[in-house]
């Protein structure tokens, strides 16, 4: 959770579930090839508290995620923030509220592409 | 002392029998209030992978269109994980794509549910003919849609009639065809004849297409059978068909 990197692409398919949820994520990796990476978020309730519902999310949607990525290194990690296209953002405050005393708090959501 | 143990043990097997007895007559009871009886083993007629409409073809408002060429795309690519998981992943096909399994599939009528077990992957589905109210939502979001919704059922006449929403978009109509979360998908299921059953299928959803629209399905009875188990992960693994030919 210390470090946190955003990403921005496109919705493959999210998985609703609870305790977590996950986002599918198509993106470009620096060298500009498609890659696919999934972030970990929370449950249907932790969006619906702030607003969002599965109905707000569609495959192909263009977003923008900030996440702390997996110490593996490999692709993906545990969401941050998110930002819709219609600019509706979901922060993870609830898992930085659980976090160890002094962790950093999750950034502020970018603004909608 | 022996001998004591020996009856009390013999009590119990008594009473447990007569529960079982009790709640088979019960359910029993249960299928028969019911205006028509479903139950029994039934395997789909024409095997297809489309769901075709009776008359015309399928009515796509441009959204829909769109979303269903883009799936065409997708199988042309091969890249079915895409578009389609229950091809990549055996993903549950969903309502109304899990009447169309080429496998067979039984139907339970137990205390107002009408409970359809596949053979396909052991997937179910059930549709509530209670009369029971709507669970309540207690928290006034209804949340997360699935693969096979919520179905709620009633009887008119000797006709099953079944209305379900809450489906996932994440499932398809058939090997192509695209829903929103807003689907209504509308059944009428009856017995053409004792060993016929027919479901006449209402597809409503205004995102996807400009009207409603209807598609028939036909099953003809099998012998009873327990059924095989059967794992589509299994078969991805062989690389044999998600859905076997049968």
């Amino acid at each position: 959770m210390s470090k946190t990197e955003t990403v921005s692409g496109s919705i493959k398919e999210f998985r609703w579930g609870a305790p977590h949820s996950s986002m599918v994520l198509i993106y470009l990796d620096k060298a500009g090839k498609q890659q696919v990476m999934s972030v970990v978020s929370g449950s249907p309730l932790a969006f619906s508290k702030q607003g969002l519902a599965p109905r707000d999310f569609h495959r192909g949607d263009k977003v923008t995620v900030t996440y702390h990525p997996n110490t593996s290194g490999g692709p993906g990690g545990a969401m941050a923030t998110l930002t819709l296209p219609d600019g509706k953002t979901y922060k993870d405050s609830e898992a930085a509220a659980a976090g160890p005393p002094g962790a950093p708090a999750p950034p502020a959501a970018p603004p909608a592409q | 002392m022996d001998m004591m143990k020996s009856h009390r043990h013999q009590r119990i097997g008594t009473l447990v029998a007569a529960a079982l007895v009790a709640a088979g007559i019960l359910a029993s009871a249960a299928a028969q209030s019911a205006p028509s009886n479903l139950e029994g083993v039934w395997k789909i007629v024409a095997p297809t992978k489309t769901l075709k409409p009776i008359s015309g073809s399928v009515p796509f408002t441009p959204q829909g269109r769109k979303q269903y060429e883009e799936n065409k795309r997708l199988q042309a690519k091969g890249a079915y994980d895409d578009y389609d998981i229950t091809l990549s992943r055996c993903n549950n096909p969903g309502v109304p794509r899990l009447m169309m399994t080429p496998e067979r599939f039984k139907i339970w009528q137990r205390f107002g549910v009408v409970t359809f077990d596949f053979e396909w992957n052991r997937a179910l589905r059930q549709i509530d003919a209670s009369g029971q109210p709507p669970r309540e939502d207690m928290l006034g979001r209804g949340l997360v849609p699935t693969m096979t919704g919520t179905s709620k059922g009633h009887w008119e006449g000797d006709t099953l009639v079944a209305e379900t929403t809450n489906l996932s978009d994440r499932t398809l109509l058939d090997d192509l065809v695209a829903h929103t979360q807003d689907i209504k998908v509308i059944e009428h299921l009856r017995l053409l004849d004792p060993d016929t059953l027919e479901d006449r299928i209402t597809i409503d959803d205004p995102a996807y297409f400009q009207r409603p629209w209807d598609a028939v399905l036909t099953y003809r009875r099998q012998p009873a059978a327990v059924f095989p188990e059967d794992v589509c992960l299994d078969r991805l693994e062989a690389h044999q068909p998600v859905f076997p030919p049968r």
